[in-house]
C-alpha cells in the first residue's frame, strides 16, 4: 500500500496558452464555463464547448492517457446516468436489447447528462493539470481578498490550503511508515471492510497525535517569521494581466458562446 | 570575543519559566546572562535541563514567569515589543519538517519576506541571495517533500536569514540530519558569525560546543557553567553535574595522559594530533 506515491496535485508543467494565463483568469473562467454548460440547449453546444476543452488540452501536451486516468472516475457515473436515461426513459422506442427496451428519447436526454457531467469534471481537471497547486491556493486568496472587508478570513483560508496541500504527501509518507512498522510487528491488513477499517485506526491515530503536534510546531515556526496574520503582507508574485491573459480570456469566451449559440439553434 | 563596550543585544534578568500544569517544579530557575552582539554562544545540556525553554524565551515564544527578557533593550513582556524582537532573532528548530510552511522552496523562503511586507522585487532579490548562500538555489521549484534532510534544513536556515535577523537562536538544528550534513550545516552557521550575526546554537554534540568561544552548561533549569569550553570540559565537577560528557578528542587526550603520553588537554581533533606529533 503505498499511500505516498499518490499524485496529489496532479500539475504537468508546460508553457502553453493554458498555462501561462492568470491564474486568477483561469479560475474565473472555470467558474464561467462550469455555469454555462447548464445554459447550453442541446448536445451540439456540449459537443463543440468539449471539442475546444480538448483542444486546449493536446495543445497544453497533456497526454491523453492522463487525461483519461483522472476522468475515469467521472466516465463510469456517466456511463450510469445514460443507461440510467436509456432503459428507463420511456416514450418512443429504439428497439430491445434482451429483456430491456431501449428508449430514443433517453438516448438523447442521456447522453446530453452524461456529456455536461463529464465536462464539468473534464474543465476542473484541465485547471488543475496546467497549474500548480501553490498557483491555485494562491490565486483563490486574492480571489477571495475582497471578502475581508466584510472580515471574511480570506488570507487565512487561503494559507491554511497551502499548508494541508504542504503537508497531505508528508502525512501520507507517513501512514506508509507506520504500516510497514507495523506490519513489521505482526498486524495483518486482515480481509473484509471491518477487518480493513480495525487495521486502518492504529494507523490514523498516530498519525492523527503526529500532525497535531507539527501544528503546534509549525505555529512556532510561523510566528518566529513575524507571521501575524495576512494584515501587511505582500505577496512575491505580482500577478498583471497582459496580453496573454486577453487571448485566454477571448478564446474562453468565444468557446463558451459558440456552446451556448450552437446549443440552441441546432435545437438538438 | 565578549564586546563588552557594547550593550547586549539580549539580556536575561533573573528569569523564571514554569509550564502550566507542572506543578511548583521550573523549567529556568533564575537565569541572569548578557550576549553580546556578535558573539557565538553554544547552550549544552543534559535532556530536560532547559535549553529549548531558554532558546524560546529569546524571541518571546514564551515568556517569563519572573524577571524578564531584553531584546536590543526591549521587553520581550510587551506584546506591542514583539514585532521588532522577532525580526532582530530568527529561529531554527529542530525538525525542518515542521518549519516549511509553503508549498515550494522559493515560496517558502519568501515566507518571512512576505510577513515583513517588502515589496515583490525585493522579496525576488533576498530570496534568491539567500538560496544561493545556503546552496539550494537550484531547488527553488521543488517542493518540500522532494527535499533531502539537510536541503530541507537548509531552505529553513535560507528563510531565517533572508530576513536579515542581528540575532540567530537554532535549537539542535543538526540532530535530524546525517553526519556530512551535520558538519555543512555547522560551517554554515559559523559562516554567518563570522559576517556579524550574533549565534544562540543549541546543540548536543560535544564537537559544535568545543569550537565556541563561549558556552552556557544548563543543569536542571539552572545556569550551571558560563564561559569557554576549555574551562567547562576540563573540570569533573561540573561534568558530572550536568550529565554532558567531553568531545571525543577530550576523552583521547585523557586516556593517552593517563597512559603517559602529552599532559596538556586537547579540545579539538587538531590539538589532539598536534600535541601528540610534537
Ligand atoms: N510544553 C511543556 N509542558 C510542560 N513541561 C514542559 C514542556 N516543555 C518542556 N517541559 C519541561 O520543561 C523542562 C525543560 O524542557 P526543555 O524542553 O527546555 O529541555 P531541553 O533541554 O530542551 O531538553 P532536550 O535536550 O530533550 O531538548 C523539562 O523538565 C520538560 O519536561
Ligand atoms: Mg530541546
Amino acid at each position: 500500500m503505498q499511500l505516498g506515491n499518490a499524485a496529489i496535485g496532479q500539475y504537468l508543467p508546460g508553457s502553453s496558452l493554458l498555462h501561462r494565463a492568470d491564474p486568477r483568469l483561469k479560475i474565473t473562467t472555470l467558474a464561467i464555463f462550469a455555469v454555462a454548460l447548464f445554459f447550453v440547449g442541446g448536445i451540439a453546444g456540449l459537443l463543440v464547448m468539449g471539442a475546444g476543452l480538448l483542444l486546449a488540452l493536446a495543445l497544453a501536451r497533456v497526454p491523453s492517457r492522463l487525461i483519461f486516468r483522472s476522468s475515469r472516475p467521472v466516465l463510469l457515473l456517466a456511463l450510469i446516468t445514460f443507461c440510467f436515461q436509456l432503459f428507463l426513459h420511456g416514450g418512443a422506442q429504439l428497439g430491445h436489447l434482451g429483456p430491456l427496451t431501449l428508449y430514443r428519447d433517453g438516448a438523447r436526454d442521456g447522453g446530453f447528462l452524461a456529456l455536461r457531467l463529464v465536462l464539468l469534471v473534464l474543465s476542473g481537471i484541465t485547471l488543475s493539470l496546467t497549474t500548480p497547486p501553490v498557483m491555485l491556493t494562491d490565486a483563490l486568496g486574492r480571489l477571495m481578498a475582497p471578502l475581508s472587508q466584510v472580515r471574511f478570513p480570506a488570507y487565512e483560508l487561503a494559507l491554511m490550503m497551502t499548508i494541508a496541500l504542504r503537508f497531505i504527501p508528508a502525512l501520507l509518507a507517513e501512514a506508509d511508515r507506520i504500516i510497514l512498522a507495523q506490519a513489521a510487528r505482526g498486524a495483518g491488513l486482515g480481509g473484509g471492510l471491518t477487518g480493513r477499517v480495525r487495521a486502518l485506526l492504529p494507523v490514523l491515530i498516530p498519525l492523527f497525535i503526529l500532525s497535531f503536534s507539527n501544528a503546534d510546531e509549525l505555529a512556532q515556526a510561523m510566528e518566529s517569521r513575524c507571521y501575524r496574520g495576512g494584515r501587511g503582507r505582500t505577496q512575491r508574485r505580482r500577478l498583471a494581466l497582459g496580453r496573454v491573459d486577453a487571448l485566454f480570456a477571448l478564446l474562453a469566451l468565444l468557446l463558451v458562446g459558440a456552446g451556448i449559440v450552437i446549443g440552441r439553434k441546432s435545437g438538438f | 570575543m565578549t564586546t563588552q563596550t557594547q550593550p547586549p543585544i539580549i539580556s536575561l534578568r533573573q528569569v523564571i519559566h514554569r509550564y502550566p500544569h507542572s506543578g511548583q517544579n521550573a523549567a529556568l530557575a533564575g537565569l541572569t546572562l548578557d550576549i553580546g552582539p556578535g558573539e557565538f554562544v553554544a547552550v549544552a545540556g543534559a535532556n530536560g535541563s532547559g535549553k529549548s525553554t531558554l532558546a524560546r524565551l529569546l524571541n518571546g515564544l514564551l515568556l517569563p514567569a519572573a524577571g524578564e527578557v531584553l531584546v536590543d533593550g526591549a521587553s520581550t513582556a510587551r506584546a506591542e515589543n514583539l514585532d521588532r524582537i522577532r525580526e532582530t532573532v530568527g529561529m531554527v528548530f529542530q525538525n525542518p519538517d515542521s518549519q516549511i510552511v509553503a508549498g515550494s522552496v522559493g515560496d517558502d523562503i519568501a515566507f518571512g519576506l512576505e510577513n515583513l511586507g517588502l515589496p515583490p522585487d525585493e522579496i525576488e532579490r533576498r530570496l534568491r541571495a539567500a538560496a544561493e548562500r545556503f546552496g539550494v538555489g537550484e531547488l527553488l521549484e521543488k517542493e518540500p517533500h522532494w527535499l533531502s534532510g539537510g536541503q530541507k534544513q537548509r531552505t529553513v536556515l535560507a528563510g531565517v536569514v533572508a530576513m536579515a535577523p542581528r540575532v540567530l537562536v537554532l535549537d539542535e538544528p543538526t540532530s535530524m540530519l546525517d553526519p556530512r550534513s551535520q558538519l555543512e550545516f555547522h560551517d554554515l552557521v559559523r559562516s554567518l558569525w563570522h559576517a556579524g550575526t550574533t549565534v544562540v546554537y543549541v546543540t548536543h554534540l560535544m564537537e559544535e560546543v568545543a569550537v565556541a568561544p563561549r558556552m552556557l552548561a544548563l543543569a536542571d533549569g539552572a545556569l550551571a557553567f558560563d564561559g569557554a569550553p576549555r574551562d567547562f570540559f576540563t573540570r569533573d565537577d561540573l561534568l558530572k553535574k550536568t550529565g554532558l560528557v567531553p568531545p571525543l578528542a577530550m576523552r583521547l587526550s585523557r586516556a593517552l595522559a593517563a597512559a603517559g603520553g602529552p599532559q596538556e588537554p586537547a579540545l579539538t581533533l587538531e590539538e589532539l594530533v598536534e600535541r601528540v606529533c610534537a
